[in-house]
């Protein structure tokens, strides 16, 4: 009799941890400052559309049922994703550099960002780079298409070049072209614009 | 005749070669990296169990497992942050990141376990596109950024 109580409290206390670790759940978080987007969940049994900062939804696993949809309080999220939340990666960080017309050579305040570029390469190692080039509007998509190319090649030539002279490793680059075709700062066709003769740097 | 019949052969064998090369393009380079690892993880490749740790490039169709007390963060190149935590499993099922050729999809498969995912280019260029798949429901992600606890 007098394990009794114990018991019973075991038994319930195992049945309501099993309870609540069974079902699936999904929440949707902020993006910084920006508005969330959303998350449509759809099971054998219903859909539910998650639209909103910290919404969430319950799926039981067994039946597929969906849970009414629940705004949660960010501590309940911390305590059942604690651990995913503290080993997610910092997000890949973009630069954009500019150049002369024409030209693969870059302007001077760019040439000036280089430095800043490789100590967070070397803050993130090890990396993945990218580098897609741009141009501005004026010549042809072929020769645009080129001059793009060349961009991205300089300054992936130029950052390993730096990271090697600092005693860096060479990090794995992509290097692309975009030409005219994705501009920063919509133009007409032939029309020169400094903002779209670009580079955009993306370290991972 | 039998000239033409060869020339028709070598025209189908280069069509089919072609496009190989064209639908391989994804599957031979790198999608991704591993950022962070800890504990027990490892990335299950054609059979191979390779540990995984920063640095390690993925390959489409790279399984992505913890065991207990493991974790394990991702980026892949279209910017996408994927976060594991422990005890969990994942597949990259589908990755193509090609906005020149307009060819843009990702398919993430959740077996069990945690995760945080952190939309990337690939969502903003083609809203509609991305997919979390688990046994238990199918998210349609539209550039955003959500948690899941996944239970089959």
């Amino acid at each position: 009799m007098r394990y009794l109580v114990p018991f019973c409290c075991l038994v319930a206390l195992l049945y309501l941890s099993g309870c609540a670790s069974q079902k699936s759940v999904i929440v949707l978080l902020p993006e910084g400052e920006k508005v969330s987007g959303a998350v449509t969940v759809v099971t054998a049994n219903g859909t539910q559309l998650l639209n909103q900062s910290w919404q969430s939804v319950e799926i039981d696993g067994s039946r597929g049922g969906l849970s009414d949809s629940v705004v949660l309080k960010s501590a309940a999220v911390q305590g059942i994703f604690g651990s995913v939340q503290a080993g997610m990666p910092a997000p890949p960080v973009h630069y954009l550099l500019y150049f002369k017309m024409g030209s693969a050579e870059l302007l001077p305040e760019s040439r000036l960002l280089l430095p800043e570029i490789i100590a967070v390469i070397k803050k993130r190692s090890p990396v993945q780079l990218s580098v897609v080039g741009h141009a501005d509007t004026l010549g042809s998509v072929a020769y645009n298409q080129q001059l793009g190319m060349q961009r991205a090649a300089a300054v992936a030539g130029s950052l390993n070049e730096l990271l090697a002279s600092q005693g860096g490793t060479p990090a794995p680059t992509e290097t692309s072209s975009r030409g005219k075709t994705d501009l920063l700062v919509k133009t007409p066709d032939l029309t020169p614009e400094p903002r779209n003769r670009r580079a955009e740097v993306t370290i991972r | 005749m039998k000239g033409c019949g060869m020339r028709i052969t070598l025209v189908v064998i280069c069509a089919v070669l072609l496009s190989a090369i064209f639908a391989s393009a994804e599957e031979t380079r790198p999608i991704g990296l591993v950022k962070t690892a800890s504990g027990d993880a490892f990335i299950l490749r054609d059979g191979v169990r390779l540990a995984a740790h920063p640095g390690l490039e993925l390959m489409l169709g790279d399984q992505l497992t913890t065991g207990t007390g493991g974790a394990l963060g991702v980026i892949l190149r279209d910017d996408t942050v994927i976060s594991l935590g422990p005890a969990t499993q994942t597949r990259l099922e589908q990755f193509a990141f090609e906005p020149a050729q307009g060819n843009l999809g990702l398919v993430l498969r959740v077996t069990r376990g945690l995760i945080e995912y952190l939309s990337g280019k690939i969502s903003k260029l083609a809203p509609g596109s991305v997919r979390i798949e688990t046994p238990v429901a199918t998210l349609g992600i539209r550039g955003t950024h959500l948690l899941a606890r996944i239970v089959p």
